[in-house]
């Protein structure tokens, strides 16, 4: 609530906000509360946006240098050396159409999982949804990847193969992506407060995601038989669906990975919002 | 008058590690999780109540304080009141808005300029960008860095940053404020300024929660006190008994950290009597003198030597310094040996009230053996010779003396 909204809810009758305090918080206010806080989500936003570039020379265009540095090197290993299939399209661009949801991916679910932990001066100070901290980290990712994105598509214009019809299927896989990464940040971020183990293992487990991913390669080279097993892999289905909105028909599309997806991300948002909501009130203890 | 707190039977249990179980922690999650998940080992960990059933009541518009030792649990009631911890047990009802200042500068980022931490400061403290903008010059003219406002605080001096930071606390507008010591910031000039502004705020009409740790400030600012004691409270009093009552208990010192050694000499016994029998909780009367003695150990041959009490307000005032050679400077120079001193404070010196005895021992510009570490407080009542009527009001001062007055009509 403001204390716009405070002060004239006082005037209008005596209807003074109340707050219980248990063991268990009251989790009917959760969402209230939340959307009560957009304000200061969008501070925190700023604020990283802002700090992330201070003092350097180059600015927000450093954003574009990983995607661009990794494309160059995926095109020309996977591409030219190993010689494999791009499915029509030029491979430098298909790499790149698998760059951008896994870049966003591994550098937001990176910030999101250390999240809690490196605003631990105010989860021990001060009240507010903690909610916001991991979604401000996906946030903040969500605007370098629109920056890359711009990029993709003068790219795909240099190329001669913008985007058709199919992009207007990309904002689903956006939300999923998002989705995606929220979730597991969720987990990340709240386990790290008791292990920090996980600021070990989450470098090497996106390491190894990249080459487990269809990033630096098409998913068609995965044999058949196994194509189901490695959809489990929620990042396939979003990877595959980014393909085909940004580079068209010549990329497959297969429904039945992108429902084994969206099943796994809804499973792991999920699963993350509700092991965020039972641990939240025990940070403080711990941080 | 209608409730603005209420609380009821607040627990928090801290689970401790023991040194042994580190080692096993480190293996952490994997180790856990190979153990067998779930299965925590009871006999690892150790419960440790921080805050035991603390039940209270704070009307709206009352200041209280909440006095009590380092660990005793204050900072982690006021955390739970500010939600940012959860209680372990019991149940908290707050009626209005609250804003607790549990640091100032909460989220200041060295990287933003002023003007940006000031925003980012107000939306963590609850509130609305409208509300900063509006308070923004007032804020800035009271933290008195608008030459600076667009330099990161990184290049701030910390006075700068310090204001700063307190200057966005002391514009919130809440129903409720829980403080806990953010008074003592800056120099002494803004101390001045920040500590007005305080008593301001709790002015208005708003439920005040104070934590310090300055006894002038807490009886300054509030009107009752709740003491803490292990994490236990005893409900509520007016703030002078708290602070009395805080000085005599929870400053309990009575011999517990004899002998008190240094290398010329060793504080052996300090003790404080009347009619030879010590009153365990230091409570003495008003109409008899109050003996105390010391034992001492001289370890080498000391010149310009000195020992004896500072008699001190529960504020840290010296009201008087007796020692041993005020008189009689031959006692400056001595020989080792062990000593038996001494001394009696009279009947119907002071006023009644709660003071601190110190042990002070030093020589002359060189050097001071115990610091402050020999303490005891203790309470002095009412003498029968002074007149309840005017006791009644309040006590005035710290000592009484005999004026002798004489009066005469001189016309009618």
């Amino acid at each position: 609530m403001t204390a716009l909204d405070h002060d004239r809810e006082r005037l209008d009758g005596h209807s003074t906000q109340v707050t219980i305090i248990t063991s268990t918080p009251d989790g009917q206010r959760y969402w209230k509360e939340l959307w009560e806080s957009r304000e200061l989500l969008g501070m925190m936003i700023w604020r990283d946006m802002v700090v992330r570039y201070k003092q350097t020379a180059m600015g927000i265009s450093w954003a574009l240098v990983r995607p661009l540095a990794t494309m160059l090197v995926f095109s020309l290993v996977f591409g030219k050396l190993a010689n494999l299939p791009s499915n029509g399209a030029p491979y430098a661009l298909m790499v790149f159409a698998g760059l951008l949801p896994w870049l966003f991916f591994s550098a937001a679910l990176s910030d999101g999982s250390n999240s809690v932990v490196g605003n631990a001066n105010l989860v021990s100070k001060v009240y507010f949804p903690r909610l916001i901290i991991p979604l401000a980290s996906v946030l903040v990712g969500l605007v370098d990847f629109t920056l890359a994105l711009l990029v993709y598509l003068v790219m795909s214009v240099f190329y001669g193969m913008p985007p058709s019809l199919p992009i207007l299927a990309l904002p689903f896989f956006l939300i999923q992506l998002c989705a995606l990464i929220l979730g597991a940040s969720l987990w990340v971020a709240a386990l790290s407060v008791w292990y920090r183990d996980f600021r070990h293992l989450l470098p090497v487990v996106l390491q190894l995601g990249v080459y487990l991913s269809p990033v630096g390669f098409a998913s068609s080279l995965v044999p058949e038989k196994w194509r189901t097993l490695y959809a489990l892999n929620p990042m396939v289905g979003i990877i595959d669906g980014f393909r085909w909105c940004l580079l068209g028909e010549s990329q497959t599309l297969r429904p039945t990975e992108i429902a084994l997806s969206l099943f796994v991300t809804s499973t792991i948002l999920w699963a993350g919002l509700r092991f965020f909501r039972r641990s939240e009130h025990h940070f403080s203890d711990a941080i | 008058m209608s409730k603005s707190i209420i609380v009821e039977g607040i627990s928090k249990k801290f689970r401790i590690h023991h040194e042994e179980e580190r080692r096993s922690e480190k293996s952490g999650l994997f180790g856990r999780v190979l153990r067998g998940a779930g299965s925590r080992d009871a006999s690892s960990d150790e419960d440790f109540w921080a805050l035991r059933d603390i039940s209270f009541d704070v009307e709206q518009g009352e200041r209280m304080a909440i006095v009590g030792r380092n660990g005793a649990g204050k900072s982690t009631l006021l955390k739970i009141l500010s939600r940012v911890m959860s209680p372990t047990e019991g149940r908290i009802e707050i009626r209005g808005r609250l804003s607790s200042l549990l640091e100032v500068g909460t989220g200041f980022h060295p990287e933003l300029t002023g003007r940006e931490n000031v925003y980012l400061n107000g939306a963590l403290l609850g509130m609305s960008r409208a509300e900063v903008r509006k308070k923004f010059d007032a804020i800035v003219d009271f933290a008195e860095v608008e030459r600076f406002l667009d330099t990161p605080v990184k290049r701030y001096s910390s006075g700068m940053y310090v204001r700063l930071a307190f200057a966005v606390s002391a514009f919130l507008e809440p129903d409720i404020v829980v403080l806990d010591e953010v008074l003592s910031v800056g120099d002494a000039r803004f101390q001045q300024k920040s500590y007005a502004k305080m008593r301001e705020l709790a002015s208005q009409g708003r439920t005040v929660l104070f934590v310090s740790h300055s006894m002038n400030a807490v009886k300054d600012l509030c009107e009752t006190a709740v003491l803490i004691e292990h994490g236990r409270i005893k409900g509520k009093t007016r703030v002078d008994d708290a602070i009395g009552d805080y000085m005599r208990h929870a400053m309990h010192v009575d011999g517990a950290n004899m002998p008190l050694e240094t290398e010329q000499i060793d504080l052996l016994a300090f003790t404080v009597t009347q009619g030879g029998r010590k009153d365990p909780n230091f409570n003495f009367d008003g109409d008899l003198p109050v003996d105390m003695e010391l034992i001492y150990q001289v370890k080498e041959r000391l010149h310009d030597f000195r020992i004896g009490f500072y008699v001190k307000s529960v504020f840290g005032e010296i009201i008087t310094r007796i020692l041993l050679a005020d008189r009689s400077p031959e006692l400056e120079n001595v020989e080792p040996g062990t000593y038996r001193a001494k001394a009696r404070m009279p009947a119907e010196f002071l006023v009644a009230g709660d003071y601190v005895l110190e042990v002070h021992s030093s020589q002359f510009a060189q050097r001071d053996f115990f610091a402050s570490n020999a303490l005891q407080p203790f309470r002095i009542t009412r003498p029968k010779m002074f007149n309840v009527q005017h006791e009644r009001e309040q006590t005035f001062g710290h000592v009484y003396m005999q004026p002798h007055w004489k009066i005469e009509r001189i016309s009618d």
